[in-house]
């Protein structure tokens, strides 16, 4: 947890945000969001930094602003999500709005497109690099898009920043690189239409599980005297599956409260993938992640969850590469692999975690905490479970070779623990 | 080394599309005019930033940054122009990119936009403006 004292080092100015925020999280200018529609986790960050509006009320209850973004991680997922932008039957809240973002590689037939129908490239042709579109609608052969290329013959007027089109599902299918579905939730802007009220930090509205609550509603994980965090499930737009979206909010004296970090995780069987934990650089080196996480873990490890999986994508190898510095500690630790699904790191359960959990001790989540080490063969495991619930599930973090440790015994010295059945200390 | 106080650079932000042999090949043409110049020992560098994101734009767009204010008031500036809109002219004969507009931006050496060029067809007068978006110049010892 933050320290008593602990106060940010930097306010956002709201009104140069965008490009602050690119540089930042990037080193690079602003150029991805003059440059119009611009995918990557990376961005989906900046937005829902740039999107939050937090007010808490004399009541406790937080009145949010804020956004949830969940790659789509095939085309059977895109079309389904896609499919939900003229669905009647789907139950958002009152005022939730959704987006897909489609990107792919083009080529130069796209430019001379006839009425913006995008055609299959011709063999003779060769990529000149990604595109980003929003995706509009969806049939059984091809995709409605819209992006902001002025002056290309699309739908819509001529003169028109936003131009129309399609591609053929075929083309979709073999160029795909990256989807997106975001979902705003509009929240305490004076201006807004809809004020959305998320819910009291009340404990008793904890959902047991996902299937049991699909609303929305936001319930406690935990709190310090600068911090809040929050969850709730949702139902993916993508996969059905439920997600995980926690909160970290950091209060200020001011009443301007901040989401400062969030973690969206995936539920899949028994296992929680984790997709994104993101804390905004200048908050970061406060063990905001580190809390985050486990508390996270901690409530998905007290309703079912045996395992979590850390997925990385391509945006954070970029911002690693421009930013090291600015990423904690023990996130730069981890030792990432490349998996073969179309760009996605992954980091598995049997990826080097156990860096992460030094820093894991030293956090507080409600009911508390505690580190579990194994011996499995010649492998050591590792992983987090509540110090109150015997016998209750544990999060495995990582299994690593013994000789991991390499003489640092505090990885592998630890007692010899039941990973099925653990003992109650 | 900041290289745009010491050279004019000709910079495409995207290679896939201006690739970066087809921007050597300009600067082969504007040192010819240099070499008739008092510019002569200027050198020209190519330059691409790595790709990044998704951010394909419709617009054939490339970045010139001059090596000092100087150079876009004297008598070398026309020609050198002159070779810079006929490249971009000679880019709508390529398969696709009949109506496909052109855009070149000139910056000063510390990025300030000096002017930009554009062209709507093949055909077309160069339509020349004051106005633009400002840009960082590239930083790189690259030397062509």
């Amino acid at each position: 947890m933050p320290s008593p004292d602990w106060q940010p080092a930097w306010e956002p100015d709201r009104r140069s945000l965008p490009a602050a925020c690119a540089r930042v999280l990037s080193g690079t200018t602003s150029r991805y969001f003059l440059g119009g529609f611009a995918p990557s986790l990376f961005v989906r960050r900046v937005e829902l930094f740039d999107f939050q509006k937090v007010r808490q009320e004399s009541d406790g209850t937080y009145r949010l602003q804020t956004m949830f973004y969940e790659r789509l991680r095939s085309i059977d997922e895109l079309v389904r999500a896609a499919g939900m932008l003229s669905s009647t039957t789907w139950s958002f809240s009152s005022g939730v709005a959704l987006f897909v973002d489609l990107c792919l590689d083009i080529f130069p037939s796209i430019y001379d497109a006839r009425n913006g129908d995008v055609p299959m490239p011709d063999t003779s042709e060769s990529a000149i690099g990604c595109h980003s579109v929003l995706v509009t609608a969806i049939s059984s052969d091809r995709v409605g898009f819209r992006h902001a290329w002025q002056g290309w013959r699309g739908y819509g007027a001529a003169d028109s920043i936003v131009q129309s089109g399609t591609f053929p599902l075929e083309y979709v299918e073999q160029y795909f690189r990256e989807a997106w579905a975001m979902r705003l939730t509009p929240g305490p802007d004076p201006d807004s239409v809809v004020a959305v009220d998320a819910g009291h930090l009340d404990s008793s509205a904890t959902p047991d599980r996902p299937e049991e609550v699909n609303d929305e509603r936001w319930c406690p994980l935990g709190r310090s005297s600068e911090l809040d965090m929050i969850a709730c499930w949702m139902e993916g737009v993508g996969s059905g599956q439920p997600w995980l979206q926690c909160l970290a909010i950091a209060r200020s004296p001011a009443g301007n409260s901040t989401i400062v970090g969030w973690l969206h995780g995936r539920i899949g069987g028994s296992a929680v993938d984790i997709e994104d934990l993101f804390v905004w650089p200048p908050y970061r080196g406060r063990k905001i992640g580190a809390a985050l996480a486990g508390s996270a873990l901690y409530w998905a490890s007290n309703r079912g969850y045996r395992q979590a999986r850390w997925l990385e994508l391509e945006a954070d190898a970029i911002e690693r590469s421009y930013s090291a510095r600015g990423l904690p500690s023990w996130l730069r630790r981890m030792d990432w692999h490349e998996s073969d699904q179309g760009g996605v790191r992954s980091a598995t359960d049997r990826t080097d975690l156990v860096a992460c959990l030094l820093e894991f001790e030293e956090i507080e989540v409600p009911g508390g905490l505690r580190k579990v080490r194994a011996h499995v063969g010649n492998e050591v495991l590792t992983g987090l479970m509540p110090c109150d619930v015997p016998g209750a599930p544990m999060v495995v973090l990582g299994i690593h070779p013994l000789d991991y440790c390499q003489g640092d015994h505090r990885l592998c010295r630890t007692e010899r623990t039941e990973v099925r059945r653990p003992q109650k200390r | 080394m900041d290289v745009s106080t010491e050279a004019l650079v000709l910079e495409t932000p995207n290679p896939l599309d201006l690739s970066v042999d087809d921007l050597s090949e300009l600067a082969n043409e504007i040192q010819a005019v240099l070499d008739e110049s008092n510019y002569s020992e200027l050198p020209i560098k190519v330059w691409s930033e790595p790709i990044l994101g998704a951010a394909n734009n419709f617009l054939d767009i490339l970045y010139v940054f001059l090596p000092n204010a100087d150079f876009f008031r004297d008598l070398v500036w026309a020609p050198v122009a002159a070779k810079i809109v006929n490249f971009m002219r000679k880019r709508f004969s390529r398969p696709h990119e009949a109506a496909r507009t052109r855009i070149a931006y000139i910056y000063g050496p510390d990025g300030g936009i000096l002017s930009s060029v554009k062209l709507r067809d093949e055909f077309a007068d160069p339509i020349w403006s004051a106005s633009g978006p400002d840009r960082s110049p590239p930083v790189t010892t690259d030397t062509k």
